[in-house]
């Protein structure tokens, strides 16, 4: 069980930090009167089971929000939906893994570059207007755009339709895509 | 976060709480004063390490509510509307432009089946939709009517798959009536056209047979065919 070992090992770093702190505080109890002694005693042991008390609620409510992180992280990351957050100059700050998977690249490689840089050319006035205006009038903003779907195998363009947001502290716009090229397909084989 | 206020009064319960569990404690304890030095230290000891601990611990829980809040926002506040369904149809999460886009509140919303917002027309599509999704295990689409208490109809395109851990249906949906508003009137333009152009050919059609006819007749009379067909 390598996961108590490590626990193990903690532990025995906590105990030996917590003798070399208490080395520096003053000794206790040496003229103290027995009852004095025993008052301190008293306080010390309850303290400790305060302590431990807290040490365990700790415990429960960091993994109660673990819980909850694992749900949400799993709702973000497995949407039916690709999505982004994107700084003002449209830097790719977050994405899922349904918005990596529909620029076809791996997501640590789609941090940090601009999403411009995977759509059409034509498509890039829309998108920076579609940006400039969510930073702006802090509304929902919808547009097209085509995107440009690149696997090492694989170049195919896709039609995307975008929905963006500002967050909440309006540092970053919320941006969801969804793939429409099938609809659009089919509109144009009733044309 | 909790405030300052509900942080002291935990405070002083668990103080109550750790005298109580002493006194039963205690009662195991054999002889307090053989080495009360040793015991002081040990308990002092203890005491640091458990300190250091619940510092840790802290820490480590201010971090796990930060993530989770970043997260917890990216859901509730994503511009297109996101909702969990139970196998059975059941709305059992959803976001704020999901509950905008079905036009109630989010508590209203919860454990209501997602069938009941759909627009009449739409629930046979609906329903297969949902059926190919456990039968599929994998994303499917499609375009539904919601039914709509206000005047405009309310389109909306759907992108929908099973969770595997939960094996709850995740749908995400936008408002497509913009793009359906655009497409109606092609289509009734294009319908137009077509009208016209079966006129026409009917026209032609029965120009053929006339001078058809034309032909015959001047055939009988002895004369040469005027039209070539």
């Amino acid at each position: 069980m390598k996961k108590q070992d490590k626990s193990v090992n903690e532990s025995t770093l906590l105990r030996l930090i917590a003798e070399d702190a208490l080395k520096n505080e003053k000794p206790a109890l040496d003229d103290k009167t027995e009852y004095d002694n025993q008052k301190l005693i008293h306080e010390l042991q309850v303290h400790q089971i305060e302590l431990e008390m807290q040490n365990e609620e700790l415990k429960i409510a960091h993994q109660q929000a673990y819980e909850a992180i694992e749900k949400y992280v799993e709702l973000y990351d497995y949407a039916p939906t690709g999505y982004f957050s994107l700084s003002k100059e449209g830097v790719i700050i977050e994405l899922n893994l349904s918005a990596a998977n529909m620029l076809g690249r791996n997501r640590n490689n789609l941090k940090g570059t601009r999403f411009g840089l995977h759509i059409s050319h034509d498509s890039l006035s829309t998108f920076n207007k579609l940006l400039d205006r969510s930073f702006r009038l802090n509304e929902k903003e919808s547009c097209e755009l085509i995107l440009l779907h690149k696997t090492d195998t694989i170049e195919k363009l896709m039609l995307v339709h975008v929905e963006a947001q500002l967050s909440k502290d309006s540092t970053k716009c919320m941006f969801t895509m969804t793939d429409i090229s099938e609809r659009k397909k089919d509109r144009n084989k009733t044309q | 976060m909790k405030n300052q206020e509900e942080k002291k009064s935990e405070a002083k319960d668990r103080r109550q709480k750790a005298e109580d569990e002493l006194v039963i404690r205690k009662s195991s304890i054999i002889n307090v004063e053989a080495d009360n030095l040793k015991l002081v230290h040990e308990l002092q000891v203890h005491q640091v390490e458990l300190e250091m601990q619940n510092e840790e611990l802290t820490k480590a829980r201010e971090h796990a509510e930060a993530t989770m809040e970043k997260y917890t926002d990216l859901y509730d506040f994503a511009p297109s509307g996101y909702l969990t369904l139970s196998e059975e149809g059941e709305i059992t999460d959803l976001n704020f432009s999901a509950a905008t886009m079905l036009g109630k509140d989010r508590i209203h919303l919860k454990s209501k089946r997602f069938g009941l917002f759909i627009a009449h027309e739409s629930l046979d599509i609906f329903n297969e939709f949902f059926n190919n999704i456990y039968r599929f295990r994998e994303k499917q689409s499609c375009e539904l009517l919601l039914k709509s208490g206000s005047n405009s109809p309310c389109y909306i395109h759907v992108d929908a798959l099973v969770s595997q851990s939960t094996n709850t249906c995740l749908i995400t949906m936008i408002d497509i009536s913009e793009l359906k508003k655009t497409e109606i009137e092609l289509r009734k333009e294009l319908d137009r056209y077509e009208g016209l152009n079966r006129y026409f050919m009917d026209r032609e059609m029965r120009m053929v047979d006339l001078k058809k006819e034309i032909n015959e007749l001047l055939l009988k009379s002895g004369c040469e065919q005027e039209y070539l067909i």
